[in-house]
C-alpha cells in the first residue's frame, strides 16, 4: 500500500505537469509560435479527448459494445446552444444543463439496450444515435438540416483543457473505486460478476449515463467553438472516429485514449497540406497500429510518472502485474 | 430449521425438461453433496438455486426467504456465494483485485464518493486489506499482483474459492471443485475445504465426480439422474444402492 504521503506527491507532480503543459501552450501562443489553426487543432483535441476518455468507460471499462456516442454529443450541442442562444443562460449552465440532459437520454436509452449483449447492444446503440440525429435534422427550432447559427463562442483553450482534465480526474476516479471495479468485473465475466453480487443491470446503465453525460459536456464546447452546429456532425461517422481513437488507444487504458486522440489529431494536422494521399496514410497508421499492437498503443495499461516507478505495485514485496 | 429448502424444483428448456421435482434440505452446518452422471442437470440447479437461472416451478427458500426469483447478485447478498464448474475468474484482473471484487456487497459509498474520490480511503483500505489476508490464508499473497489468468490450474481453483469466501456467504456452492486434479491435490482440496468449513462456519453443498472426495467429506448426499433425484442419504447408503449403481455403471453391471 503506498503511503498517503508518497500519494499525495504523486498527484502534486501532476497538478505540475497539468499546469505545466497549459501554460506551455499559453505562451506558445501568445508568441505566435502556434498559430489559430493550430490552435483550432488543440481545442478540438481536447474535445475528442473528453468523448473518447467517456466512451472508454463503457466500450473499454465496462465491455460494453456502443457506438452511438456522438449521439449523446449532438444532445449536449443541440440543448446548450439552445441556452445561450435561444434563452440567453450563461455559458456554465448551458454546459452543465446540456450535460445533464444527455446523461438522463443515456439513462433512458441505457435501460432497454443494455440488456442486449456484444453486436445487439452495438446495433442498438447505432439505431438510437441516428435517431437522435433525426429528430435534430428535422427540428425546425434548432434550424433542421440547416442547422443551427449564430452561436456564440464561448468555448475557448482554457475552457476545453480544464474540463478534459477534470473528466480524466472523474472518470479515473470511478474506475479507481469499488464501483468502477464493478464495471470492470462485467467486462470480464458478467455471470461470474452477478454470482459476486454485483448487479450489472445497475453498472451497465450507470457507465453508460455517465460516458453520455460527459459526451453532452464536449457536445456543448464543440457548439460554442465552432458557433454552427449541423445534425449531420452527429451521426455514425463521427461515433466511429470517436470509437477509433478508443481502440487505439487500447480499451481499458485512460491515457491510451488521450494519447491516441493527440497521436490522430496530430497525423491530421499534418497531413492537412496532402489532401490527397491524406486518407490513404491515414488508414495506413490505422491498419499498422493495429497489426503491430492489437489490444491498442497501451493495451489495459496506463501512463504513470517515470520518477516514481510504480505501477499499482499493491502488496508489499509483490511481483509486477505484467500486463499482457 | 434448513439454511436451504428447495421445494419441487423444475426448469423446462423448450421441450426438454431438464431438471423435475427436485427436492433438497441443507441443516444449517452441513456439508452436502450432489452427484450424478454427466448432463444430469447438477449444475443447472446450482444455477437455479444461485439465481443464474429462474425455474419454472417450485420454491427456494433461504434462511427463511423466498429466493425463488431474485437475481443472481441479490441471491449472493442474501448470504450465498458460488464458484463454477469451468473456473469464471476476472481473467485479466490482478489475483488481488479478484477478491477486491468480491467484497462489492460490503461497499457503503454511493456514486458521487466514487467520482469524487471523497471519503471512500477508509473503506478501500479495508477491502485491500481484508483481500490480502484471505490470500494470505491461501497462499496467494505472493500472487496478489499477477494475473488470475497466468496462475497454475490450481492456483485458479483455490483463488475462486477465496473469491467466493469475500462475499462472506453462509452458505458456499462449490461446482466441481476438484475437476481436472490429480489424487494428491484432490486430498489436499478436501482438507482445504473441511478447514474453511470451520474457519468460516460455513454450510457447503457441493457438486462432484470424484467419488473418493464425496464419500470421503460428504455427510449426506443426493444422486440425480436425467433431472430427477434417484437416492439420497448417508455416503454408504448411497454407494450401495443398486439404482444409483446403475446411473453410473449401466444396467449391465448392476
Amino acid at each position: 500500500m503506498r503511503s498517503l504521503f508518497q500519494q499525495f506527491r504523486t498527484q502534486l507532480q501532476w497538478a505540475a505537469l497539468i499546469a505545466l503543459i497549459y501554460l506551455f501552450i499559453i505562451g506558445m501562443r501568445a508568441a505566435h509560435i502556434i498559430g489559430s489553426y493550430e490552435m483550432g487543432s488543440i481545442v478540438m483535441a481536447g474535445i475528442l479527448i473528453i468523448l473518447a476518455v467517456s466512451l472508454n468507460l463503457v466500450n473499454g471499462f465496462t465491455g460494453q459494445f456502443s457506438i452511438g456516442h456522438a449521439g449523446f454529443m449532438g444532445v449536449g450541442a443541440y440543448l446548450g446552444a439552445i441556452c445561450t442562444t435561444k434563452l440567453g443562460l450563461p455559458f456554465v449552465v448551458a454546459l452543465l444543463l446540456g450535460a445533464t440532459m444527455a446523461g438522463l437520454v443515456g439513462l433512458i436509452i441505457g435501460l432497454p439496450s443494455l440488456r442486449l449483449r456484444g453486436d445487439y447492444l452495438a446495433i442498438v446503440t447505432l439505431g438510437f444515435g441516428e435517431i437522435l440525429r433525426v429528430i435534430f435534422l428535422n427540428w425546425d427550432y434548432v434550424g433542421g438540416p440547416r442547422g443551427l447559427m449564430g452561436i456564440p463562442q464561448y468555448t475557448n483553450f482554457t475552457w476545453v483543457y480544464v474540463l478534459a482534465v477534470l473528466t480524466i480526474i472523474i472518470i479515473r476516479n470511478w474506475v479507481n473505486s469499488a464501483h468502477g471495479r464493478a464495471c470492470i468485473a462485467i467486462r470480464e465475466d458478467e455471470t461470474a460478476a452477478s454470482a459476486m453480487g454485483v448487479n450489472t443491470t445497475l453498472y451497465k446503465v450507470a457507465a453508460f449515463s455517465i460516458g453520455a453525460f460527459f459526451a453532452g459536456l464536449a457536445g456543448v464546447l464543440f457548439a460554442h467553438y465552432y458557433t454552427v452546429i449541423i445534425p449531420n456532425k452527429f451521426g455514425f461517422l463521427f461515433s466511429v472516429e470517436i470509437l477509433i481513437i478508443v481502440v487505439l488507444g487500447g480499451l481499458g487504458s485512460i491515457s491510451g485514449s488521450v494519447l491516441a486522440t493527440l497521436l490522430l489529431t496530430g497525423l491530421n494536422a499534418f497531413l492537412a497540406d496532402w489532401p490527397y494521399p491524406r486518407m490513404i496514410i491515414y488508414s495506413l497508421a490505422l491498419i499498422g497500429i493495429m497489426i503491430y499492437r492489437p489490444s491498442g498503443l497501451m493495451g489495459t495499461r496506463e501512463l504513470t510518472l517515470p520518477t516514481l516507478q510504480q505501477k499499482r505495485s499493491i502488496s508489499e514485496g509483490g511481483q509486477q502485474g505484467g500486463a499482457a | 430449521m434448513a439454511l436451504l429448502d428447495v421445494r419441487d424444483l423444475s426448469i423446462t428448456f423448450g421441450g426438454l425438461r431438464a431438471v423435475a421435482n427436485f427436492n433438497l434440505s441443507l441443516p444449517e452446518g452441513s456439508l452436502c453433496g450432489l452427484i450424478g452422471p454427466n448432463g444430469a442437470g447438477k449444475t443447472t440447479v446450482f444455477n437455479m438455486i444461485s439465481g443464474i437461472l429462474h425455474p419454472s416451478e417450485g420454491k427456494i427458500t433461504f434462511a427463511g426467504e423466498d429466493i425463488t426469483h431474485l437475481p443472481a447478485h441479490e441471491v449472493t447478498r442474501r448470504g450465498m456465494a458460488r464458484t463454477f464448474q469451468n473456473i469464471r475468474l476476472f481473467n485479466n484482473l490482478t489475483v488481488l483485485e479478484n477478491v477486491q471484487v468480491a467484497h462489492h456487497r460490503h461497499i457503503r459509498y454511493g456514486y458521487l464518493q466514487a467520482l469524487l474520490h471523497a471519503n471512500l480511503a477508509k473503506e478501500e483500505k479495508w477491502v485491500h486489506d481484508s483481500s490480502l489476508e484471505l490470500l494470505d490464508y491461501v497462499g496467494l499473497r505472493e500472487r496478489a499482483d499477477q494475473l488470475a489468468v497466468n496462475l497454475p490450474y490450481g492456483e485458479q481453483r483455490r483463488l475462486e474459492i477465496i473469491r467466493a469466501l469475500a462475499t462472506k456467504p453462509r452458505l458456499l456452492l462449490l461446482d466441481e471443485p476438484a475437476a481436472g486434479m490429480n489424487p494428491q491435490e484432490t486430498v489436499e482440496l478436501m482438507e482445504f475445504i473441511k478447514q474453511i468449513r470451520k474457519r468460516y462456519q460455513l454450510t457447503i453443498l457441493l457438486i462432484e465426480h470424484d467419488m473418493h472426495l464425496v464419500m470421503g467429506i460428504c455427510e449426506h448426499i443426493t444422486v440425480l439422474d436425467y433431472g430427477t433425484t434417484i437416492a439420497e442419504g448417508a455416503p454408504d447408503e448411497v454407494q450401495a444402492d443398486p439404482q444409483v449403481i446403475e446411473a453410473y455403471l449401466g444396467e449391465e453391471a448392476s
